[in-house]
């Protein structure tokens, strides 16, 4: 397939899934505020403002707001995202579907006059919830339209590759707040935090359906990073884009690489003790290493598959006239 | 005929029905249907039409920042008939004068043996500014210039098919023959199946065949190129690559290295054989056309030089397009064929040739007046449509500069049956002309699909058939053997 | 050393050599160059090289004008390109050698149809209306030559030699405005005076030797760089050489690259290449008398 349109799809996965997630930790924190004080409030929106960098100093929630929901220049503003991926959409129309393309162009032109006063008129979780359902229906589209060729595996790969880097940049927000002893539940503030760590990515049902109610640090961490049947876990990320990768069936040294290479972080992940970090106290240093992976991956993918594109900013110019004109 | 005392009019031809109003034998049937149908049931057909090409998808959709889809270019369900016998000269026209254009081109960059003989005057040739000089000293594979093809054709009052334009630099439409086709066999099967009706759909296989045909290398590998999604023919780039199975690039997929021509894939540079380019040659390769073109490749020229590559259309093949080439048309098909012209022309006044321009200026009221396309910037003049003034200017302008402009007498289109009126529907004659399309393969192997986009004025009295300017578009039946209807 | 009067020959050698200095790193650069001397009835060429560095393959065909072109790309990443050609000539002390083409039996007004018309660089122009031109195709041969000395005697008062007044982009017009260009300016402009007059007239580009008197040649401007001149068309003397820029007729001090309608066909580099915009050129040539 053209690496342009490889790399355009691979570019909507990852803005539609960067876009949901930036929501989800928008919406989880402002749950979880309107039940705390104004002290921790502030460290939730420093955490997040640091974990995105934004620009907000002291960070607020309109501010926030501005930076993360309706720029168009921020790259984790989910309005930046979801025109980024509307932008490739057309221009690689013939190979997402039409029900995907209406579906997309819809929501984009729903946002592109939205101001902060319309999202709290609205009501903030409507609107957070709106852009989720959104997001949720064009995998679904993208499912169940498209034909399970390369196209959808780019599309997926670059989906769950932001899901990857996105649950590492949620538990470096998370753990600067998080009680560190693995079996203890801690103060109810801490349960909250795991609680709310939970929330961020959609498990805290799952968990609870998994295990019982009791939260405990060390099945959160497992969960959050290892649970191969939670959708959203770290390691079905990953094994997910091993599966894409497998099914891509490259010929190419790079590429066949970059496939060992994730389907040893797979073997990684499994081999996690979520007990023994928690207990260690190494998560700290740990969850830095695994955004390093990712972030490895996904340079590699840029090298291996999309190499030949030329960048945008790269533009063709013609060579000076040696002109005639005599040198003084 | 009962149909809403639909009249043809005076003094043109009307290809359904004849001057006293009587159907002609081939549309005895299409008549009869309508009849049957009403102007209700028609209306209602038509609908039909507009929804069906709506829910093909892509299909007319623009590609702008609009939400949902538009169409644009409209379709009128009452078809063209073309008879079999209509047809076969038609063909037989068109392909003894595509092979004459294409030995012209051949010639003109080659030997110039026309230009030498003194039938084309030299200037004409070398001074168009499409004249492309990089074509000069290039072995054109196979011999192959205009591997595509959209002649554009009148009726005269008689009925007779005229050659009104070549089109052969990048002649598009026949995305909208294939379309218009089947929302038509969807919505009025019956009438189908009451006429044996030469299938359209085989276009894509033609023009697949007709490009490997020419390839240099075995099994080769064939790419459209697009300018992009903002080209108003973006659709039929996309249509015409995925109905024949091949990829569709742009400039930046492409690249040339060591004069060899690749498309960048995920699994590395993949070398093309023939690029099908849907770009203008100004705009084909950077090096030595316009410099600041990002929609060509550069090195396209070099690699096409050195024999590794196949352009369809080849470069320069606008030389011939030029209006005041027009004219001379006849001449070349005498000169390479030593044949007559079986397809005949409207008839044209050179401008440059003192004898014709002052017949132009002394019956200009008569006359349409059209600029050679190396005049730039003066439009179309229809005499008896124009002010006193404008008649002034475009004296005036064909005095100053004569080799600029051609004349021809205004010609009476043929009309069709078109459903207008609204919300009371009726039938009244616009005008048409009709553009089928040829492919141009090894050995002189031409191609022409048996039908062809009939565009018509949808306003009243209108000549004006192009779609920016109230045109719409019909089927266009040519019929399979002669049958009872003669 | 070969005696320099009548119709002897002189050997010159030409070295020119362009570097182009990129700010950033360029890639993909494709370049065709149009700096080889080729065999005329008035010169023949002794030897000729092209050097790249980065060193590449360097390709050649011939174009539509019978120009020696050499083409080649640099792919890989680089902040340098320099072009070294370096050839011997050997010219002949004439003005002319009579028509060189081949018997064609158009007319030469067909034959010739693209000296006498516009092209790119040389617009119609009312100026050129303002410069008297008796050249004329129909002359007896020496009044041809006197018409054409004439006419490059009416440039040289005309015009004055300044490169800031012009661009490689101007057209003839900002020459008649400035009162005052280069080669190529003047050139164009005489090139528009011509075929006004209906006179094929064509570009040509290429060196000239800067003698000295006692070598029985003049001094002239433009030995330093590329330079151009202007061909004339008479059906006896065939394509006869003026210079505009140094009121002579074109010689042995000489030598030629290349031919056209104007300036566009006949660039000495063009292409493209993928960069950054800021880029600095450096011309150096060098034109000896080695013979």
């Amino acid at each position: 397939m053209l690496s342009r349109i490889a790399r355009g799809l691979y570019g909507i996965g990852r803005s539609i899934e960067r876009a949901q997630n930036v929501i989800r930790v928008l919406e989880v924190n402002h749950k979880m505020n309107l039940e705390r004080d104004r002290e921790s409030e502030q460290s939730i929106w420093l955490a997040i403002a640091e974990a995105f960098h934004t620009q907000s100093d002291p960070p607020s929630e309109s501010i926030l707001y501005q930076e993360l929901v309706l720029s168009f220049d921020h790259p984790h503003a989910v309005r930046a995202c979801i025109r980024s991926a509307r932008d490739q959409g057309r221009a690689m129309r013939d190979h997402i579907s039409e029900e995907m393309w209406l579906h997309l162009n819809g929501t984009y032109l729903s946002l592109s006059e939205l101001t902060f006063a319309d999202i709290l008129r609205e009501g903030r979780s409507e609107f957070n919830r709106r852009i989720e359902t959104f997001c949720d229906a064009f995998h679904g589209l993208a499912d169940d339209t498209m034909i399970h060729g390369p196209a959808w595996r780019f599309l997926r790969i670059g989906k769950f590759l932001e899901r990857a880097s996105m649950i590492c940049r949620i538990l470096d927000i998370k753990r600067k707040v998080l009680a560190l002893a693995p079996d203890d539940e801690g103060r109810p503030i801490d349960v909250h935090q795991w609680q709310a760590l939970l929330r961020s990515l959609s498990g805290y049902e799952p968990y609870r359906r998994a295990y019982d109610a009791r939260i405990m640090p060390s099945r959160v961490l497992e969960f959050v990073l290892q649970r191969a049947d939670f959708p959203r876990s770290l390691g079905h990320a990953v094994q997910q884009v091993a599966k894409e990768l497998r099914g891509l069936n490259s010929d190419r040294a790079a590429q066949i690489e970059l496939h060992q290479a994730v389907e040893v972080f797979v073997e990684q992940l499994r081999m996690l003790d979520a007990h023994e970090l928690l207990r260690s106290g190494s998560l700290e240093s740990h969850v830095p290493l695994l955004s390093r992976r990712c972030e490895e991956i996904s340079s590699r993918m840029e090298a291996s598959f999309f190499v030949s594109v030329r960048p945008a900013s790269a533009p063709i110019l013609p060579i000076p006239h040696a002109g005639l004109v005599p040198q003084q | 005929m009962s149909w809403n005392g639909y009249r043809p009019l005076a003094g043109y031809y009307d290809v359904m029905l004849d001057a006293d109003g009587s159907s002609r034998p081939a549309s005895r049937h299409l008549l009869e249907h309508l009849e049957i149908l009403g102007p209700q049931g028609l209306s209602s057909v038509q609908r039909s039409a507009e929804l069906s090409l709506l829910n093909q998808g892509i299909t007319f959709t623009v590609y702008s920042d609009a939400r949902g889809t538009e169409k644009i270019f409209p379709l009128d369900v009452v078809p063209r008939i073309v008879t079999h016998s209509e047809w076969q000269r038609l063909e037989a026209g068109l392909v003894q004068r595509l092979q004459a254009l294409n030995l012209f081109l051949r010639d003109v960059y080659g030997a110039q043996r026309i230009l030498k003989d003194g039938i084309i005057p030299t200037d004409l040739v070398v001074n168009s500014a499409h004249f492309c000089r990089e074509l000069v000293g290039v072995d054109v594979p196979a011999g192959v210039f205009i591997h595509v093809s959209g002649t554009d054709l009148i009726q005269n009052e008689s009925g007779e098919f005229l050659v009104l334009e070549d089109n052969l630099r990048v002649p598009s439409g026949v995305s909208y023959v294939l379309e218009n086709r089947i929302v038509m066999s969807r919505v009025l099967p019956d009438l189908f199946e009451r006429y044996r009706v030469s299938p359209v759909d085989q276009y894509p296989q033609l023009l697949l065949d007709g490009l490997r045909s020419v390839a240099l290398r075995d099994d080769p590998e064939i790419a459209v190129l697009t300018p992009g999604i903002y080209n108003s023919a973006y659709f039929e780039h996309s249509f015409l690559s995925a109905q024949m199975g091949v990829r569709l690039v742009e400039g930046r997929d492409l690249v040339v290295d060591d004069d060899v021509l690749y498309m960048k894939t995920t699994s590395g540079l993949q070398r093309v054989d023939v690029l099908y380019r849907r770009v203008d040659d100004a705009f084909l390769d950077p090096i030595v056309f316009r410099t600041d073109s990002l929609l060509g490749v550069p090195g396209l020229m070099h690699a096409y030089r050195a024999g590794n590559l196949v352009l369809a259309n080849a470069p320069g093949a606008g030389v011939v397009d030029d209006k005041a080439m027009y004219a001379y048309v006849p001449r070349v098909i005498r000169y390479y064929l030593d044949q007559e012209p079986l397809l005949a022309q409207v008839p044209t006044y050179l401008c440059r040739e003192p004898k014709d321009r002052d017949y132009v200026l002394a019956h200009l009221e008569e006359l349409v007046l059209k600029p050679t396309d190396g005049s730039g910037g003066y439009g179309l003049l229809v005499g008896c449509h124009a002010t006193r003034d404008e008649l002034a200017a475009a004296r005036a302008a064909v005095r100053s500069a004569p080799e600029s402009f051609i004349a021809q007498p205004i010609q009476r289109l043929s009309t069709l049956p078109t459903l207008v009126g609204g919300s009371e529907p009726r039938l009244a004659p616009r005008h048409i002309d009709l553009r089928p399309f040829a492919v141009y393969g090894a050995r002189d192997e031409i191609s022409v699909l048996k039908g062809g986009l009939t565009r018509v004025a949808l306003r009243e009295g209108s000549l004006v058939v192009n779609s920016s300017q109230g045109g719409g578009s019909k089927d266009t039946w040519v019929l399979r053997d002669e049958g009872e209807h003669a | 050393m070969k005696a320099w009067r009548g119709k002897e020959t002189a050997l010159l050698l030409v070295k020119h050599v362009t570097q182009l200095d990129y700010a950033e790193l360029a890639v993909e650069a494709r370049t065709e160059v149009r700096k080889t001397p080729v065999d005329t009835g008035l010169q023949r060429v002794v030897t000729s090289k092209l050097d790249v560095v980065p060193p590449v393959v360097v390709r050649s065909h011939f174009d539509y004008f019978g120009t020696h072109v050499r083409r080649f790309n640099i792919l890989e990443p680089h902040q340098a390109v320099t072009v070294t050609s370096e050839s011997v000539v050997e010219t002949q002390d004439a003005v002319c050698c009579g028509p060189e083409a081949p018997p064609d039996p158009r007319h030469w007004t067909q034959r010739l149809a693209e000296f006498l018309h516009a092209s790119p660089a040389v617009p119609p122009l009312e100026e050129y209306a303002q410069i008297p031109c008796s050249v004329a195709p129909e002359l007896a041969p020496e009044a041809f030559l006197d018409a054409l000395r004439e006419l490059g005697s009416t440039f040289r008062a005309r015009f004055r030699h300044d490169p800031t007044a012009t661009d490689v982009h101007s057209s003839p017009a900002v020459l008649f405005r400035e009162g005052g260009g280069v080669c190529q300016d003047l050139a164009h402009a005489m090139l528009g005076v011509l075929r006004r007059a209906d006179v094929p007239a064509r570009y040509a580009s290429g060196y000239v030797y800067d003698a000295s008197p006692d070598e029985g040649g003049s001094h002239v401007q433009g030995a330093s760089a590329s330079h151009a001149w202007v061909h004339a068309w008479h059906p006896e003397l065939g394509w006869v050489g003026v210079d505009p820029t140094n009121d002579r007729l074109v010689d042995w001090q000489y030598v030629r690259v290349a031919v056209g309608r104007d300036y566009t066909d006949v660039q000495p580099l063009r292409g493209v290449f993928v960069g950054g915009r800021e880029q600095k050129l450096k011309v150096a040539v060098h034109v000896s008398r080695v013979g």
